[in-house]
């Protein structure tokens, strides 16, 4: 009989801070641009060239600190991480070493197990290598314009044990980041980025077992997947009296496999040194007062209050403070006088469907969107047609929802008098479904009304529509 | 009277006639510096050893690896002496990567003593710029770890590398030291020195307390100068000493080590002509691109630091750079200048230190001068007593 085991997963998480210049030098650090548009002699590692720390950097990083519950050094240290790879200008990545910037924090996280929380065991700074471009005819590339923008890195304890906390973990990471200022964190533009380190083991088991490094994971999907597929490939090992190795595997999207990228034989020896060319980071009390002054409401203090102001359930208000942007959306909404619960609801159910729970982004006014909620609530329109509402100001932001009405012919048809012989012809070409339903089949039902809304392209008032349907054939 | 740019052009056929023999320059800059001539009201001339970057100029750290390497920014110490007036003669020579082979160690020190009032700059990372300028009868001065610079200066040691400047009189010093001075944005180990250096306060010799370093190569030399001061002869020994040389020799290894990853043949630098794959690209780029010594001692750095080593190597020599410190600083608390003949083991020290040296040749030894860090002010007034006061005894 197969044994019961348990995924032993933690995180290191690369989140590019939010500063307009790069890590050592006084370059942009924009999203895109022409191949090392965005580079100097710093960055570009010429020789002679010395970096010097952007101070935003490191406020960026004490503040991811302080938002996760860390400690903060008083002394702080950077260290040259020394491997030979094209994108790598001076063939080593500053980073950290034994002196980060934060460590010993946590998160709490929200799932439908309940409430967990996860440990953080450090977060520190670091500089993005560039990208190699492979162009036919020409060979590989170098771009240095993401070389020198600033990360950090944020390496949780091994405290997940399932995707759903780790997906938890990451939204709830990315609330935090993205309230504060600290990170855009978009994983499209690759500003958060996730490796998982995973491993099995017997559940109860106090020892860890072997564990493997997933990189490349650039999705939540992805992520979910690789988890899923990992999990299962390893149990598949020990069961079948296999042995795992130490090592990195890569995730394929198209197969949704994940495969094996090198083992430990073949890991680098980093040489890890202190980096002579810059003075150790000396934090502050004063500035660690003033970051921790100027945060702002955090995700879980902006979730308890939907709870105790609007009356959220739990899992509701956990989903509505996942972004930054989706909670001002809402409350926005709210403050334009929309019922918080029927705010949630539609935006959880339709919204979510047009722009993604994760990278929540409309451009339509909460205003606009409040008035969709009014007219649910008023019986101006039904939900289906709020959809539609919905649709064409998620494309036409500038259109009204009042004009989208009238000018869509979408009003609710409440009238006994209008629905009452559209359902009496339905009926007529029903004959069958009526006998079924009649005969006790519920679902009949809902085949017929289907049909009275397919007639009326959606208006009919639904709930008027099963009331006359009872009156008539019930 | 012949004009300026006469004489230029003059020194400049003797120079490139005698350069095959004082085997100074790696590149003579006649054009450039007959332009520089015509821009400047007061010029003077200067040379920069081939470590340091010069915009549009060949800076090929004397290298194989860099030969065709023409920097698109000047060094901070090259664009402050250039806007004092300098008038860059050319790129001297020194050891590849400034550690290993080379016609001439110091080729600095060559070009300064073929002129007769040029200014010379060169990076070192270990002192032996002293014993250069000892050999050329040159006075030299490494002001404090912090106090010039390094922006554009190639690293050997990041942490231990210093301009040194070079002059056939002592006079010239202070004033060279003031040009290139002061706190650099570029450079975040750089302070900003407050006061004119090149207005020093000669200090009455009687007020200033200063030993001899003892058990040292050409101490006697060294003690019979100091006897001239006609002064009670303290002398001291420095129990850390013997710590100071393989310290500085782990600590620079691994430093040049990672200083040295950026020449991999992809960005810039030698590339080798055919390879199989990037691997042997690198591996091809830096044996032909990289003389023996310098791929010695990044291998022995490389050492120092893997796996395994770090710890033995790397962080006990950390632990003796402390201690050599520590205990220069104590002396300097009760001494304020220690006096000592240039040796190697202290100029590492010192080196390991950061602290400000001046030396000054007399005949064929020469005496070293340290004071402690950022007091290269009182540093060059008092070598400027001292040797006021041994030329009118000697
Ligand atoms: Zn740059």
């Amino acid at each position: 009989m197969a044994k019961n085991y348990e995924t032993v997963m933690g995180l290191e998480v690369h989140v590019e801070l939010k500063t307009n210049t790069k890590i050592f030098c006084n370059c942009s650090t924009a999203f895109g641009g022409k191949p090392n548009e965005h580079t100097c002699p710093v960055c570009l590692g010429l020789p002679g060239t010395i970096p010097v720390l952007n101070e935003k950097a490191l406020d960026r990083a004490v503040t991811a600190g302080l938002a996760t519950n860390c400690q903060i050094t008083r002394v702080g240290r950077q260290d040259r991480k020394n491997y030979f790879y094209p994108d790598l200008a001076k063939g080593f990545q500053t980073s950290q070493g034994d002196g980060p910037i934060c460590y010993g924090g946590y998160l709490d996280i929200e799932t439908t197990e309940g409430k967990k929380r996860i440990r953080i065991n450090r977060i520190h700074i670091e500089e993005d290598a560039g990208k190699l471009v492979h162009e036919e005819g020409l060979g590989s590339l170098v771009d240095n314009n993401r070389a020198g923008v600033p990360l950090v890195e944020i390496v949780s304890e091994a405290d997940l044990r399932s995707a759903e906390e780790v997906l938890a973990y990451l939204h709830k990471l990315r609330a935090i980041l993205t309230y504060t200022g600290v990170s855009d964190a978009r994983m499209n533009e690759g500003s958060f980025r996730c490796d998982v380190n995973l491993s099995i083991r017997e559940r109860g088991a106090e020892s860890f077992g072997t564990r493997v490094e997933m990189k490349n994971l650039n999705s939540f999907r992805s992520i979910q997947r690789a988890i899923e597929f990992e999990t299962a490939r390893q149990i598949k090992v020990v069961e079948e009296g296999g042995e795992l190795f130490q090592e990195t595997r890569g995730f394929s999207q198209d197969s949704g496999r994940t495969y094996s990228m090198r083992t430990k034989e073949d890991a680098a020896d980093y040489r890890l040194m202190p980096e002579p060319d810059l003075m150790p980071i000396v934090i502050t009390e004063e500035k660690i007062r003033e970051l921790r002054d100027s945060l702002p409401e955090l995700p879980d203090a902006r979730k308890d209050r939907y709870i105790e102001k609007y009356g959220l359930g739990n899992y509701d208000a956990e989903q509505l403070i996942s972004s930054i942007e989706l909670a001002t959306f809402f409350e926005e909404t709210v403050k334009a006088g929309a019922d918080p619960k029927a705010a949630a609801n539609l935006i959880m159910t339709d919204l979510f469907r047009l722009t993604g729970a994760e990278d929540f982004q409309v451009d339509m006014a909460p205003a606009d969107f409040a008035k969709v909620i009014e007219y649910v609530d008023t019986g101006r329109i039904n939900l289906g047609s709020a959809r539609k509402v919905l649709e064409i100001m998620f494309e036409n932001p500038d259109r009204s929802p009042e004009a989208i009405v009238v000018e869509e012919d979408l009003e609710q048809i409440n009238d006994r008098a209008l629905l009452s012989p559209v359902i009496d012809e339905v009926l007529a070409r029903s004959v069958k479904a009526v006998r079924e339903y009649q005969a006790g089949k519920e679902k009949a039902l809902q085949a017929i009304i289907g049909q009275v809304m397919g007639k009326t392209r959606g208006k009919a008032n639904p709930q008027l529509t099963i009331d006359l349907l009872k009156e008539k054939i019930g | 009277m012949m004009d300026a740019r006469q004489r230029y052009l003059e020194y400049f056929d003797r120079l490139e006639r005698d350069n095959e023999n004082i085997k100074a320059y790696r590149t003579i800059a006649r054009e450039e510096a007959l332009k520089a001539l015509e821009e400047n009201e007061s010029p003077f001339p200067v040379v920069f050893s081939d470590q340091i970057s010069t915009r549009g100029i060949r800076t090929t750290a004397n290298s194989r690896m860099l030969e065709n390497y023409i920097p698109p920014f000047d060094a901070t110490l090259v664009d402050k002496v250039k806007k004092a007036g300098g008038v860059m003669l050319g790129k001297t020579m020194a050891r590849e990567f400034g550690v290993g082979e080379t016609e001439n160690a110091y080729g600095s020190c060559a070009a300064v003593a073929h002129g007769e009032n040029i200014l010379g700059f060169a990076s070192d990372y270990d002192g032996s710029i002293h014993m250069g300028a000892r050999e050329y009868g040159l006075f030299a001065c490494t002001p404090s770890y912090g106090s010039v610079s390094r922006y554009g200066i190639i690293p050997v040691a990041s942490s231990m590398d210093r301009v040194a400047i070079l002059a056939k009189r002592f006079e010239q010093i202070p004033a060279a030291l003031d040009m290139v001075a002061g706190r650099d944005e570029r450079d975040g180990s750089t302070f900003s020195c407050d006061g004119d250096l090149s207005e020093l306060e000669a200090p009455d010799l009687r007020d200033v307390t200063f030993a001899l370093v003892d058990g040292l190569e050409g101490s006697e030399a060294a003690e019979d100068l100091f006897k001239k001061l006609g002064r009670p002869q303290d002398k001291l020994r420095l129990e850390s000493l013997p710590y100071a040389l393989p310290a500085h020799e782990i600590l620079s290894s691994g430093e040049f080590a990672t200083n040295m990853e950026r020449y991999d043949g992809i960005g810039f630098g030698y590339r080798a002509g055919e390879y199989g794959n990037v691997e042997e690209l690198y591996k091809k780029s830096r044996t032909e691109g990289l003389g023996r010594e310098v791929q010695a001692k990044i291998i022995f750095g490389n050492f120092c630091l893997s796996e395994g080593k770090y710890e033995a190597y790397y962080v006990q020599a950390m632990k003796a750079r402390t201690m050599v410190k520590e205990e220069l600083e104590k002396r300097l608390e009760t001494y304020e200048f220690l006096l000592a003949p240039a040796d190697k083991r202290l100029a590492a020290a010192l080196y390991l230190a950061g602290l400000p040296i001046i030396s000054m040749p007399f005949g064929k030894t020469s005496l070293l001068i340290a004071g402690s860090a950022f007091n290269d002010k009182r540093l060059l007034a008092f070598g400027g007593e001292i040797l006021s006061r041994l030329e009118r005894e000697i």
